[in-house]
Protein backbone atom coordinates (compact mmCIF):
# COMPACT_ATOMS: atom_id res chain seq x y z
CA UNK A 1 0.00 0.00 0.00
CA UNK A 2 1.32 3.32 -0.88
CA UNK A 3 0.23 6.99 -0.53
CA UNK A 4 -0.79 7.64 -4.25
CA UNK A 5 -1.30 11.38 -3.88
CA UNK A 6 2.53 11.77 -2.82
CA UNK A 7 5.09 12.59 -6.06
CA UNK A 8 8.09 10.79 -6.46
CA UNK A 9 11.44 11.84 -7.80
CA UNK A 10 14.93 10.71 -8.13
CA UNK A 11 17.59 14.02 -7.83
CA UNK A 12 20.10 12.87 -10.35
CA UNK A 13 23.86 14.06 -8.79
CA UNK A 14 26.31 15.43 -11.08
CA UNK A 15 28.90 13.01 -10.04
CA UNK A 16 29.06 9.72 -8.19
CA UNK A 17 29.25 10.70 -4.81
CA UNK A 18 27.80 9.21 -1.47
CA UNK A 19 29.15 12.72 0.55
CA UNK A 20 27.37 14.40 -1.74
CA UNK A 21 24.27 12.53 -1.84
CA UNK A 22 24.03 12.98 1.79
CA UNK A 23 24.58 16.93 1.92
CA UNK A 24 21.71 17.34 -1.11
CA UNK A 25 19.74 14.83 1.06
CA UNK A 26 19.60 17.41 3.27
CA UNK A 27 18.67 20.66 1.58
CA UNK A 28 16.19 18.60 0.79
CA UNK A 29 14.77 18.11 3.76
CA UNK A 30 15.26 21.74 4.87
CA UNK A 31 13.15 22.28 1.63
CA UNK A 32 10.25 20.27 3.05
CA UNK A 33 10.67 17.09 1.08
CA UNK A 34 10.72 13.23 2.64
CA UNK A 35 13.90 11.50 1.69
CA UNK A 36 13.83 8.10 1.14
CA UNK A 37 17.07 6.81 0.23
CA UNK A 38 20.40 8.00 -0.78
CA UNK A 39 22.57 6.67 -3.15
CA UNK A 40 26.26 7.23 -4.56
CA UNK A 41 24.67 8.24 -8.26
CA UNK A 42 20.97 9.83 -7.21
CA UNK A 43 18.57 10.89 -3.89
CA UNK A 44 15.41 9.20 -3.65
CA UNK A 45 12.48 11.74 -2.53
CA UNK A 46 8.98 12.35 -2.68
CA UNK A 47 6.82 15.05 -1.10
CA UNK A 48 3.28 16.92 -2.00
CA UNK A 49 2.29 18.30 -5.42
CA UNK A 50 1.94 21.32 -4.01
CA UNK A 51 5.59 20.90 -2.43
CA UNK A 52 6.87 19.62 -5.85
CA UNK A 53 5.63 22.51 -7.71
CA UNK A 54 6.60 24.98 -5.28
CA UNK A 55 10.27 23.48 -4.71
CA UNK A 56 10.92 22.91 -8.08
CA UNK A 57 9.41 25.55 -10.09
CA UNK A 58 7.41 22.85 -12.52
CA UNK A 59 3.88 21.74 -12.84
CA UNK A 60 2.51 18.38 -12.53
CA UNK A 61 -0.64 16.43 -13.65
CA UNK A 62 -1.63 12.75 -13.09
CA UNK A 63 -0.07 10.81 -15.84
CA UNK A 64 -2.24 8.62 -18.22
CA UNK A 65 -0.98 5.43 -19.08
CA UNK A 66 -0.12 5.27 -23.15
CA UNK A 67 -2.42 2.40 -25.07
CA UNK A 68 -1.12 -0.46 -25.42
CA UNK A 69 -1.67 -3.75 -26.47
CA UNK A 70 0.42 -5.47 -23.94
CA UNK A 71 -0.91 -7.26 -21.05
CA UNK A 72 0.42 -6.89 -17.17
CA UNK A 73 -1.14 -6.31 -14.04
CA UNK A 74 -1.35 -2.32 -14.18
CA UNK A 75 0.88 -0.05 -12.29
CA UNK A 76 2.53 -0.37 -8.85
CA UNK A 77 1.06 1.95 -6.39
CA UNK A 78 -1.35 4.14 -8.59
CA UNK A 79 -0.86 6.46 -11.58
CA UNK A 80 2.01 8.67 -11.07
CA UNK A 81 2.36 12.16 -12.27
CA UNK A 82 3.76 13.94 -15.55
CA UNK A 83 5.54 17.00 -15.52
CA UNK A 84 3.81 19.80 -18.20
CA UNK A 85 6.90 21.99 -16.96
CA UNK A 86 9.53 20.34 -15.65
CA UNK A 87 11.18 20.31 -12.72
CA UNK A 88 14.09 22.89 -12.52
CA UNK A 89 17.10 22.34 -9.93
CA UNK A 90 17.00 25.24 -6.95
CA UNK A 91 19.91 27.33 -7.15
CA UNK A 92 21.53 26.18 -3.83
CA UNK A 93 21.37 22.61 -5.41
CA UNK A 94 23.06 23.19 -8.90
CA UNK A 95 26.16 22.84 -8.09
CA UNK A 96 25.95 19.37 -7.40
CA UNK A 97 22.43 18.08 -8.90
CA UNK A 98 22.10 17.53 -12.72
CA UNK A 99 18.30 17.15 -12.91
CA UNK A 100 15.19 16.09 -10.67
CA UNK A 101 13.37 13.35 -12.45
CA UNK A 102 9.58 12.53 -11.61
CA UNK A 103 9.11 9.04 -11.37
CA UNK A 104 6.14 6.72 -13.28
CA UNK A 105 5.35 3.82 -10.98
CA UNK A 106 6.49 0.36 -12.10
CA UNK A 107 4.20 -1.77 -14.53
CA UNK A 108 3.87 -5.23 -12.54
CA UNK A 109 4.58 -7.99 -15.32
CA UNK B 1 -14.07 -10.40 0.67
CA UNK B 2 -16.74 -8.64 3.51
CA UNK B 3 -19.88 -10.29 2.91
CA UNK B 4 -22.68 -7.99 4.51
CA UNK B 5 -23.58 -9.63 7.95
CA UNK B 6 -24.95 -6.93 9.59
CA UNK B 7 -27.59 -5.16 7.44
CA UNK B 8 -28.81 -8.12 6.30
CA UNK B 9 -29.44 -11.08 8.70
CA UNK B 10 -29.25 -14.84 7.26
CA UNK B 11 -31.60 -17.07 9.67
CA UNK B 12 -31.98 -20.93 9.53
CA UNK B 13 -34.87 -21.45 10.91
CA UNK B 14 -36.48 -24.84 12.61
CA UNK B 15 -39.80 -26.34 11.87
CA UNK B 16 -41.55 -27.31 15.20
CA UNK B 17 -43.04 -30.64 15.85
CA UNK B 18 -46.62 -30.09 16.69
CA UNK B 19 -47.59 -32.77 19.75
CA UNK B 20 -49.95 -35.05 17.62
CA UNK B 21 -47.63 -35.90 14.89
CA UNK B 22 -45.23 -38.25 16.31
CA UNK B 23 -41.96 -35.97 14.48
CA UNK B 24 -38.58 -35.94 16.10
CA UNK B 25 -37.02 -32.80 17.09
CA UNK B 26 -33.25 -32.30 17.26
CA UNK B 27 -33.74 -29.80 19.88
CA UNK B 28 -35.25 -32.50 22.03
CA UNK B 29 -33.26 -34.18 25.36
CA UNK B 30 -34.24 -37.47 24.68
CA UNK B 31 -34.03 -37.43 20.63
CA UNK B 32 -31.20 -39.26 19.10
CA UNK B 33 -29.09 -37.16 16.65
CA UNK B 34 -29.81 -36.81 13.33
CA UNK B 35 -28.22 -39.25 10.56
CA UNK B 36 -29.24 -41.06 7.36
CA UNK B 37 -30.72 -43.91 9.52
CA UNK B 38 -33.02 -41.88 11.20
CA UNK B 39 -33.73 -38.48 9.33
CA UNK B 40 -36.80 -39.72 8.51
CA UNK B 41 -38.32 -39.17 11.41
CA UNK B 42 -37.36 -35.48 11.58
CA UNK B 43 -38.78 -34.37 8.61
CA UNK B 44 -41.94 -32.13 9.00
CA UNK B 45 -45.09 -32.24 6.99
CA UNK B 46 -44.83 -30.57 3.58
CA UNK B 47 -48.02 -28.80 4.61
CA UNK B 48 -46.60 -27.61 7.59
CA UNK B 49 -43.22 -26.13 5.84
CA UNK B 50 -45.34 -23.91 3.58
CA UNK B 51 -47.82 -22.77 6.60
CA UNK B 52 -44.25 -21.73 8.06
CA UNK B 53 -42.72 -19.84 4.72
CA UNK B 54 -46.05 -18.45 4.51
CA UNK B 55 -45.95 -16.81 7.62
CA UNK B 56 -42.64 -15.70 7.94
CA UNK B 57 -43.78 -14.13 4.50
CA UNK B 58 -45.99 -12.25 5.89
CA UNK B 59 -44.00 -10.84 8.74
CA UNK B 60 -41.67 -9.51 5.93
CA UNK B 61 -38.67 -11.78 6.48
CA UNK B 62 -37.81 -13.00 2.33
CA UNK B 63 -37.95 -16.61 2.03
CA UNK B 64 -35.19 -18.37 0.37
CA UNK B 65 -35.73 -22.03 0.52
CA UNK B 66 -36.98 -24.74 2.16
CA UNK B 67 -37.00 -28.11 3.60
CA UNK B 68 -38.66 -30.61 5.30
CA UNK B 69 -35.89 -29.87 8.25
CA UNK B 70 -35.81 -25.57 8.00
CA UNK B 71 -36.47 -22.74 6.50
CA UNK B 72 -33.78 -20.30 5.05
CA UNK B 73 -34.98 -17.36 5.41
CA UNK B 74 -33.32 -13.27 5.35
CA UNK B 75 -34.27 -9.82 7.29
CA UNK B 76 -33.03 -7.38 8.52
CA UNK B 77 -32.29 -7.25 12.32
CA UNK B 78 -35.23 -4.77 13.39
CA UNK B 79 -37.68 -7.35 12.59
CA UNK B 80 -35.40 -10.33 14.04
CA UNK B 81 -35.37 -8.55 16.81
CA UNK B 82 -39.56 -7.21 16.76
CA UNK B 83 -40.87 -10.32 15.47
CA UNK B 84 -38.72 -12.82 18.07
CA UNK B 85 -38.62 -10.62 20.82
CA UNK B 86 -34.79 -10.99 21.37
CA UNK B 87 -32.43 -8.52 21.50
CA UNK B 88 -28.87 -8.19 19.47
CA UNK B 89 -25.30 -7.85 19.60
CA UNK B 90 -22.75 -7.18 17.57
CA UNK B 91 -19.50 -10.03 18.26
CA UNK B 92 -16.14 -9.91 16.95
CA UNK B 93 -14.97 -12.59 14.73
CA UNK B 94 -11.24 -12.14 16.04
CA UNK B 95 -12.45 -12.48 19.40
CA UNK B 96 -14.32 -15.75 18.87
CA UNK B 97 -12.03 -17.68 17.24
CA UNK B 98 -8.91 -17.00 19.22
CA UNK B 99 -5.98 -19.59 18.94
CA UNK B 100 -8.05 -21.09 15.84
CA UNK B 101 -7.05 -22.80 12.68
CA UNK B 102 -5.47 -20.40 9.82
CA UNK B 103 -8.96 -19.25 8.40
CA UNK B 104 -10.32 -15.92 6.53
CA UNK B 105 -13.92 -14.68 7.84
CA UNK B 106 -16.52 -13.59 4.95
CA UNK B 107 -16.91 -10.88 8.08
CA UNK B 108 -15.28 -9.40 10.55
CA UNK B 109 -18.04 -9.22 12.76
CA UNK B 110 -21.79 -10.73 13.14
CA UNK B 111 -24.51 -9.95 14.99
CA UNK B 112 -26.28 -12.22 17.29
CA UNK B 113 -28.77 -12.85 20.28
CA UNK B 114 -27.34 -11.53 23.54
CA UNK B 115 -26.64 -14.61 25.93
CA UNK B 116 -29.26 -15.85 27.84
CA UNK B 117 -31.59 -12.91 26.29
CA UNK B 118 -35.47 -13.65 26.14
CA UNK B 119 -37.00 -15.55 23.32
CA UNK B 120 -40.70 -15.05 22.26
CA UNK B 121 -41.48 -15.61 18.99
CA UNK B 122 -45.10 -14.13 18.26
CA UNK B 123 -48.38 -16.06 17.83
CA UNK B 124 -48.15 -16.48 14.17
CA UNK B 125 -45.27 -19.03 14.62
CA UNK B 126 -46.14 -20.53 17.25
CA UNK B 127 -46.23 -24.44 16.95
CA UNK B 128 -44.63 -23.55 13.62
CA UNK B 129 -41.21 -22.61 14.43
CA UNK B 130 -38.91 -24.34 17.24
CA UNK B 131 -35.63 -22.19 16.99
CA UNK B 132 -34.51 -19.56 15.05
CA UNK B 133 -30.47 -19.61 14.39
CA UNK B 134 -28.84 -16.41 13.43
CA UNK B 135 -25.76 -17.72 10.93
CA UNK B 136 -22.30 -16.42 11.73
CA UNK B 137 -19.87 -15.28 9.18
CA UNK B 138 -18.38 -18.59 7.38
CA UNK B 139 -14.38 -19.24 6.95
CA UNK B 140 -12.78 -19.57 4.21
CA UNK B 141 -9.83 -22.14 5.63
CA UNK B 142 -6.31 -21.38 3.78
CA UNK B 143 -4.83 -24.20 2.54
CA UNK B 144 -1.19 -25.16 1.35
CA UNK B 145 -2.89 -27.52 -1.27
CA UNK B 146 -3.86 -25.22 -4.40
CA UNK B 147 -8.02 -25.90 -5.44
CA UNK B 148 -7.91 -28.33 -8.58
CA UNK B 149 -8.95 -26.51 -12.16
CA UNK B 150 -9.51 -28.61 -14.70
CA UNK B 151 -7.02 -27.61 -17.57
CA UNK B 152 -3.51 -27.80 -18.16
CA UNK B 153 -1.37 -26.03 -15.50
CA UNK B 154 1.82 -26.37 -13.94
CA UNK B 155 2.16 -25.95 -9.95
CA UNK B 156 4.66 -25.20 -7.78
CA UNK B 157 6.89 -26.91 -6.67
CA UNK B 158 6.98 -30.21 -8.58
CA UNK B 159 6.08 -29.22 -11.99
CA UNK B 160 8.52 -26.50 -12.53
CA UNK B 161 11.12 -27.90 -10.78
CA UNK B 162 10.78 -31.04 -13.42
CA UNK B 163 10.54 -28.42 -16.49
CA UNK B 164 13.32 -26.31 -15.90
CA UNK B 165 15.66 -29.29 -14.91
CA UNK B 166 16.02 -28.21 -11.58
CA UNK B 167 15.41 -31.58 -9.78
CA UNK B 168 17.87 -33.44 -11.16
CA UNK B 169 20.35 -30.62 -9.18
CA UNK B 170 18.65 -30.96 -6.42
CA UNK B 171 19.02 -34.29 -6.57
CA UNK B 172 22.90 -33.76 -6.33
CA UNK B 173 22.65 -31.60 -3.55
CA UNK B 174 22.88 -28.29 -4.67
CA UNK B 175 19.52 -26.19 -3.43
CA UNK B 176 20.41 -22.64 -3.66
CA UNK B 177 21.73 -23.19 0.13
CA UNK B 178 23.92 -19.89 0.93
CA UNK B 179 22.62 -17.88 -1.59
CA UNK B 180 20.69 -15.12 -1.11
CA UNK B 181 18.41 -13.73 -3.42
CA UNK B 182 15.93 -10.47 -3.29
CA UNK B 183 13.01 -9.82 -5.35
CA UNK B 184 11.70 -6.36 -5.68
CA UNK B 185 7.55 -6.60 -6.07
CA UNK B 186 3.65 -5.70 -4.82
CA UNK B 187 4.39 -7.20 -1.31
CA UNK B 188 5.10 -10.77 0.26
CA UNK B 189 2.64 -13.03 2.40
CA UNK B 190 4.69 -14.97 3.47
CA UNK B 191 2.08 -16.27 5.83
CA UNK B 192 0.73 -18.42 3.18
CA UNK B 193 -0.14 -22.00 4.08
CA UNK B 194 1.54 -22.98 1.49
CA UNK B 195 5.10 -21.24 2.08
CA UNK B 196 4.72 -21.67 5.98
CA UNK B 197 4.72 -25.52 5.04
CA UNK B 198 7.34 -25.89 2.68
CA UNK B 199 9.34 -24.00 5.57
CA UNK B 200 11.08 -22.16 3.37
CA UNK B 201 14.18 -19.45 4.46
CA UNK B 202 11.71 -16.49 3.74
CA UNK B 203 12.04 -12.68 4.97
CA UNK B 204 10.61 -9.48 3.73
CA UNK B 205 11.38 -5.77 3.79
CA UNK B 206 9.48 -2.80 3.29
CA UNK B 207 11.03 -0.57 0.20
CA UNK B 208 11.24 3.17 0.57
CA UNK B 209 7.21 4.68 0.58
CA UNK B 210 5.93 1.34 0.50
CA UNK B 211 3.83 0.51 3.74
CA UNK B 212 2.27 -2.23 5.68
CA UNK B 213 4.84 -5.10 5.14
CA UNK B 214 3.01 -8.19 6.37
CA UNK B 215 0.32 -7.61 3.53
CA UNK B 216 0.24 -7.55 -0.44
CA UNK B 217 -2.71 -6.01 -1.51
CA UNK B 218 -2.08 -6.68 -5.24
CA UNK B 219 -0.87 -10.17 -4.46
CA UNK B 220 2.17 -9.77 -7.47
CA UNK B 221 4.76 -10.84 -5.39
CA UNK B 222 3.50 -13.20 -3.04
CA UNK B 223 2.40 -15.58 -6.29
CA UNK B 224 5.63 -14.90 -7.92
CA UNK B 225 8.33 -15.87 -5.46
CA UNK B 226 6.62 -18.98 -5.53
CA UNK B 227 8.66 -19.51 -8.99
CA UNK B 228 12.37 -19.20 -7.01
CA UNK B 229 11.61 -21.09 -4.23
CA UNK B 230 10.43 -24.02 -6.85
CA UNK B 231 13.81 -23.96 -8.63
CA UNK B 232 15.95 -23.25 -5.64
CA UNK B 233 14.30 -23.94 -2.38
CA UNK B 234 16.75 -23.43 0.28
CA UNK B 235 17.83 -20.19 -0.76
CA UNK B 236 18.19 -17.20 1.57
CA UNK B 237 14.77 -15.33 0.24
CA UNK B 238 14.80 -11.74 0.89
CA UNK B 239 10.95 -9.89 -0.28
CA UNK B 240 11.54 -6.42 -1.36
CA UNK B 241 7.87 -4.57 -0.82
CA UNK B 242 8.11 -1.59 -3.15
CA UNK B 243 6.43 1.61 -3.16
CA UNK B 244 5.63 3.62 -6.68
CA UNK B 245 9.84 4.28 -6.89
CA UNK B 246 11.19 1.35 -8.42
CA UNK B 247 15.06 3.13 -8.42
CA UNK B 248 14.35 3.90 -4.64
CA UNK B 249 13.51 0.43 -4.26
CA UNK B 250 15.92 -1.30 -6.06
CA UNK B 251 19.03 0.84 -4.27
CA UNK B 252 17.36 -0.46 -1.40
CA UNK B 253 17.67 -3.92 -2.18
CA UNK B 254 21.08 -3.65 -2.81
CA UNK B 255 21.75 -2.80 0.50
CA UNK B 256 20.59 -5.91 1.40
CA UNK B 257 24.01 -7.58 -0.08
CA UNK B 258 22.28 -10.08 -2.49
CA UNK B 259 23.91 -12.24 -4.72
CA UNK B 260 20.76 -12.46 -7.39
CA UNK B 261 17.85 -9.62 -7.82
CA UNK B 262 14.88 -10.89 -9.21
CA UNK B 263 12.07 -7.88 -10.63
CA UNK B 264 9.29 -8.83 -12.42
CA UNK B 265 8.18 -5.47 -12.95
CA UNK B 266 8.86 -2.37 -15.67
CA UNK B 267 7.99 0.17 -17.79
CA UNK B 268 6.65 -0.45 -21.67
CA UNK B 269 9.00 2.25 -23.06
CA UNK B 270 6.48 3.07 -25.64
CA UNK B 271 5.75 6.10 -27.59
CA UNK B 272 2.34 8.34 -28.19
CA UNK B 273 2.74 7.21 -31.31
CA UNK B 274 2.60 3.08 -31.08
CA UNK B 275 6.30 3.22 -31.56
CA UNK B 276 9.39 2.35 -29.66
CA UNK B 277 10.79 5.40 -27.92
CA UNK B 278 14.08 6.06 -29.06
CA UNK B 279 15.85 6.60 -26.20
CA UNK B 280 16.03 6.34 -22.06
CA UNK B 281 13.41 8.63 -20.66
CA UNK B 282 15.08 10.52 -18.10
CA UNK B 283 13.53 9.08 -14.96
CA UNK B 284 14.98 5.75 -16.05
CA UNK B 285 18.24 7.23 -16.22
CA UNK B 286 18.93 6.61 -12.60
CA UNK B 287 17.75 3.28 -12.53
CA UNK B 288 19.53 2.15 -15.38
CA UNK B 289 22.71 3.15 -13.71
CA UNK B 290 22.23 2.06 -10.20
CA UNK B 291 21.49 -1.22 -12.94
CA UNK B 292 24.97 -1.18 -14.11
CA UNK B 293 26.73 -0.65 -10.39
CA UNK B 294 24.81 -3.49 -8.87
CA UNK B 295 25.88 -5.99 -12.04
CA UNK B 296 29.65 -4.33 -11.91
CA UNK B 297 29.46 -5.00 -8.06
CA UNK B 298 29.00 -8.86 -9.10
CA UNK B 299 25.38 -9.33 -8.49
CA UNK B 300 23.56 -10.95 -10.93
CA UNK B 301 20.05 -9.15 -12.19
CA UNK B 302 17.55 -10.95 -14.12
CA UNK B 303 14.19 -9.04 -15.36
CA UNK B 304 10.92 -9.93 -17.39
CA UNK B 305 11.42 -9.19 -20.73
CA UNK B 306 7.58 -7.85 -20.60
CA UNK B 307 4.76 -9.31 -22.03
CA UNK B 308 4.16 -7.69 -25.38
CA UNK B 309 5.87 -4.64 -23.56
CA UNK B 310 8.88 -2.77 -24.82
CA UNK B 311 10.35 -3.40 -21.72
CA UNK B 312 13.04 -1.76 -19.68
CA UNK B 313 15.21 -2.43 -18.16
CA UNK B 314 14.37 -6.05 -19.36
CA UNK B 315 16.08 -4.57 -22.47
CA UNK B 316 19.18 -3.41 -20.15
CA UNK B 317 21.99 -4.78 -21.16
CA UNK B 318 23.63 -6.17 -18.20
CA UNK B 319 20.59 -7.90 -17.07
CA UNK B 320 19.49 -11.63 -17.34
CA UNK B 321 16.14 -10.72 -19.72
CA UNK B 322 13.49 -13.41 -18.97
CA UNK B 323 11.35 -14.63 -21.61
CA UNK B 324 8.64 -17.13 -22.54
CA UNK B 325 8.41 -21.24 -23.48
CA UNK B 326 5.41 -22.98 -22.90
CA UNK B 327 4.99 -26.47 -22.98
CA UNK B 328 1.95 -28.35 -23.08
CA UNK B 329 0.30 -31.45 -21.60
CA UNK B 330 1.95 -33.33 -24.21
CA UNK B 331 5.10 -31.88 -23.18
CA UNK B 332 5.80 -29.83 -26.66
CA UNK B 333 7.25 -26.87 -26.74
CA UNK B 334 6.68 -23.17 -28.22
CA UNK B 335 7.57 -19.73 -28.04
CA UNK B 336 4.74 -18.16 -25.82
CA UNK B 337 2.70 -15.62 -27.54
CA UNK B 338 2.23 -13.68 -24.37
CA UNK B 339 6.08 -12.97 -24.06
CA UNK B 340 7.73 -10.31 -25.61
CA UNK B 341 10.17 -10.41 -28.10
CA UNK B 342 12.11 -6.91 -29.25
CA UNK B 343 15.71 -5.69 -30.52
CA UNK B 344 16.13 -2.76 -28.69
CA UNK B 345 16.29 0.56 -30.11
CA UNK B 346 17.92 2.37 -27.09
CA UNK B 347 20.58 0.18 -27.17
CA UNK B 348 22.05 -0.85 -30.33
CA UNK B 349 22.61 -4.97 -30.86
CA UNK B 350 20.36 -5.81 -27.77
CA UNK B 351 17.71 -8.04 -28.75
CA UNK B 352 15.35 -9.33 -26.05
CA UNK B 353 15.11 -11.78 -24.38
CA UNK B 354 18.13 -13.33 -24.00
CA UNK B 355 16.71 -16.87 -22.18
CA UNK B 356 13.28 -17.87 -21.00
CA UNK B 357 11.37 -19.80 -18.65
CA UNK B 358 8.11 -21.23 -18.15
CA UNK B 359 5.08 -18.64 -19.23
CA UNK B 360 1.65 -19.30 -20.47
CA UNK B 361 -0.11 -18.74 -23.68
CA UNK B 362 -2.38 -15.70 -24.69
CA UNK B 363 -5.25 -14.66 -23.84
CA UNK B 364 -4.06 -14.78 -20.06
CA UNK B 365 -1.61 -17.03 -19.49
CA UNK B 366 -2.99 -19.17 -17.10
CA UNK B 367 -0.46 -21.38 -16.33
CA UNK B 368 1.45 -21.76 -13.07
CA UNK B 369 -0.83 -22.41 -9.94
CA UNK B 370 0.24 -19.90 -7.03
CA UNK B 371 0.04 -18.60 -3.87
CA UNK B 372 -1.09 -15.24 -2.87
CA UNK B 373 -2.79 -13.32 -0.25
CA UNK B 374 -6.47 -14.41 0.13
CA UNK B 375 -9.13 -11.93 -1.52
CA UNK B 376 -5.84 -9.51 -2.88
CA UNK B 377 -6.27 -8.00 -6.09
CA UNK B 378 -5.26 -10.81 -8.41
CA UNK B 379 -7.39 -13.59 -6.31
CA UNK B 380 -10.49 -11.46 -6.95
CA UNK B 381 -10.22 -10.28 -10.53
CA UNK B 382 -8.47 -13.59 -11.62
CA UNK B 383 -10.88 -15.53 -10.76
CA UNK B 384 -13.11 -15.02 -13.60
CA UNK B 385 -10.92 -16.80 -15.95
CA UNK B 386 -8.98 -19.26 -13.91
CA UNK B 387 -11.07 -20.96 -12.17
CA UNK B 388 -9.87 -20.22 -8.47
CA UNK B 389 -12.33 -18.89 -5.80
CA UNK B 390 -12.07 -15.24 -5.20
CA UNK B 391 -10.82 -15.48 -1.92
CA UNK B 392 -9.15 -18.98 -1.93
CA UNK B 393 -5.39 -17.85 -1.85
CA UNK B 394 -4.35 -19.83 -4.99
CA UNK B 395 -4.34 -17.96 -8.65
CA UNK B 396 -3.48 -19.37 -12.08
CA UNK B 397 -1.11 -16.41 -13.94
CA UNK B 398 2.57 -16.07 -15.35
CA UNK B 399 3.92 -14.01 -18.00
CA UNK B 400 7.53 -13.07 -17.95
CA UNK B 401 6.98 -12.33 -14.21
CA UNK B 402 7.08 -15.81 -13.68
CA UNK B 403 9.83 -16.52 -15.94
CA UNK B 404 12.18 -13.91 -14.39
CA UNK B 405 11.99 -15.39 -10.30
CA UNK B 406 12.44 -18.95 -12.53
CA UNK B 407 15.76 -18.00 -14.08
CA UNK B 408 17.12 -16.50 -10.42
CA UNK B 409 16.69 -19.64 -8.96
CA UNK B 410 18.42 -21.62 -12.07
CA UNK B 411 21.18 -18.84 -10.71
CA UNK B 412 20.84 -19.33 -7.43
CA UNK B 413 21.59 -23.04 -8.21
CA UNK B 414 25.14 -22.18 -10.01
CA UNK B 415 25.93 -19.79 -7.49
CA UNK B 416 25.92 -22.53 -4.97
CA UNK B 417 28.22 -24.65 -6.95
CA UNK B 418 30.35 -22.09 -8.09
CA UNK B 419 30.24 -19.08 -5.64
CA UNK B 420 33.15 -17.36 -8.01
CA UNK B 421 30.54 -17.06 -11.12
CA UNK B 422 29.75 -13.13 -12.80
CA UNK B 423 26.89 -12.37 -13.73
CA UNK B 424 28.49 -12.29 -17.23
CA UNK B 425 29.78 -15.63 -17.02
CA UNK B 426 26.23 -16.87 -15.69
CA UNK B 427 24.25 -15.20 -18.71
CA UNK B 428 27.00 -17.35 -21.03
CA UNK B 429 26.33 -20.76 -19.57
CA UNK B 430 22.72 -20.04 -19.41
CA UNK B 431 22.40 -19.12 -22.94
CA UNK B 432 24.66 -22.21 -24.24
CA UNK B 433 23.46 -24.73 -22.22
CA UNK B 434 19.45 -23.71 -22.71
CA UNK B 435 17.23 -25.74 -24.90
CA UNK B 436 16.29 -24.90 -28.15
CA UNK B 437 12.73 -23.83 -28.90
CA UNK B 438 11.84 -24.01 -32.59
CA UNK B 439 8.29 -23.08 -32.66
CA UNK B 440 5.93 -20.25 -32.35
CA UNK B 441 6.15 -16.57 -31.76
CA UNK B 442 6.76 -14.02 -29.15
CA UNK B 443 3.75 -11.38 -28.40
CA UNK B 444 3.46 -9.50 -31.54
CA UNK B 445 2.70 -6.36 -29.48
CA UNK B 446 6.39 -5.83 -28.27
CA UNK B 447 7.49 -5.66 -32.10
CA UNK B 448 5.57 -2.67 -33.65
CA UNK B 449 7.03 -1.68 -37.22
CA UNK B 450 5.81 1.83 -39.22
CA UNK B 451 4.69 0.08 -42.46
CA UNK B 452 3.68 3.06 -44.78
CA UNK B 453 1.88 5.67 -42.13
CA UNK B 454 0.09 2.64 -40.23
CA UNK B 455 1.47 1.20 -36.76
CA UNK B 456 1.88 -2.61 -37.72
CA UNK B 457 2.53 -5.61 -35.15
CA UNK B 458 5.05 -7.75 -36.59
CA UNK B 459 5.80 -11.31 -34.91
CA UNK B 460 9.08 -12.41 -33.91
CA UNK B 461 9.48 -16.40 -34.87
CA UNK B 462 10.85 -18.88 -33.69
CA UNK B 463 13.49 -21.20 -35.27
CA UNK B 464 16.44 -23.37 -35.22
CA UNK B 465 19.23 -22.11 -32.91
CA UNK B 466 19.34 -18.57 -31.18
CA UNK B 467 16.63 -16.97 -32.41
CA UNK B 468 14.51 -13.36 -31.39
CA UNK B 469 11.74 -14.97 -30.07
CA UNK B 470 13.36 -17.15 -27.36
CA UNK B 471 16.75 -15.85 -27.46
CA UNK B 472 18.71 -19.32 -26.46
CA UNK B 473 16.08 -20.83 -25.73
CA UNK B 474 14.49 -22.21 -22.19
CA UNK B 475 16.71 -22.77 -19.52
CA UNK B 476 18.51 -26.13 -18.56
CA UNK B 477 18.93 -26.11 -14.70
CA UNK B 478 20.60 -29.19 -14.83
CA UNK B 479 22.62 -28.76 -18.40
CA UNK B 480 23.90 -25.16 -17.08
CA UNK B 481 25.03 -26.60 -13.14
CA UNK B 482 26.73 -29.42 -14.90
CA UNK B 483 28.91 -26.78 -16.96
CA UNK B 484 29.86 -24.24 -13.63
Amino acid sequence: MTDETLVSAEVLLRESDRAAGERVAKMLTELGLEVLSVGSRSVSIRGSKQRFESVFGCRLTPSERVDSPARDFGPLGGGGFRAIEPPKVPSELRDEVESVEIQQPPLLF
Amino acid sequence: MQDDFSSTLSIEVSLASPPDANILSPFSATAPNPRASNIDAFHAEPAQVDHAADELRRLGFRVLIGSRLSLSVEGPPDLFTEVFGTELEERSVQEEREQAAPAIPAAQSFLAPAPQAAWAPPDPLSGLVERAYIQQPYLFFESSLPPRVDYHHLRVPGDLSLLMNASRVHRNGTTGRGVKVAMIDSGFYIQHPYYLAMNYNMSRILGPGATAVEHDENGHGSAEAGNILAIAPDVTFIGVKAGPNLTAAFKETIRQSPDIISVSLGFDLRGPDGLPQPSLPGFLRALEAEIADAVASGITVVFSAGNGHIAFPGMHPDVISAGGAFIDEDLDMQASDYASAFSSVIYPGRNVPDVTGLVGMQPHASYIMLPLEPGCEIDQDGSADDGTGADDGWSVISGTSAAAPQLAGVCALLKQKNPGLSPAEIKAVLARTARDVTTGQANEASNPVLVGDRVEFIPIEAGLAADGATGHGLVDAFAAWQQV
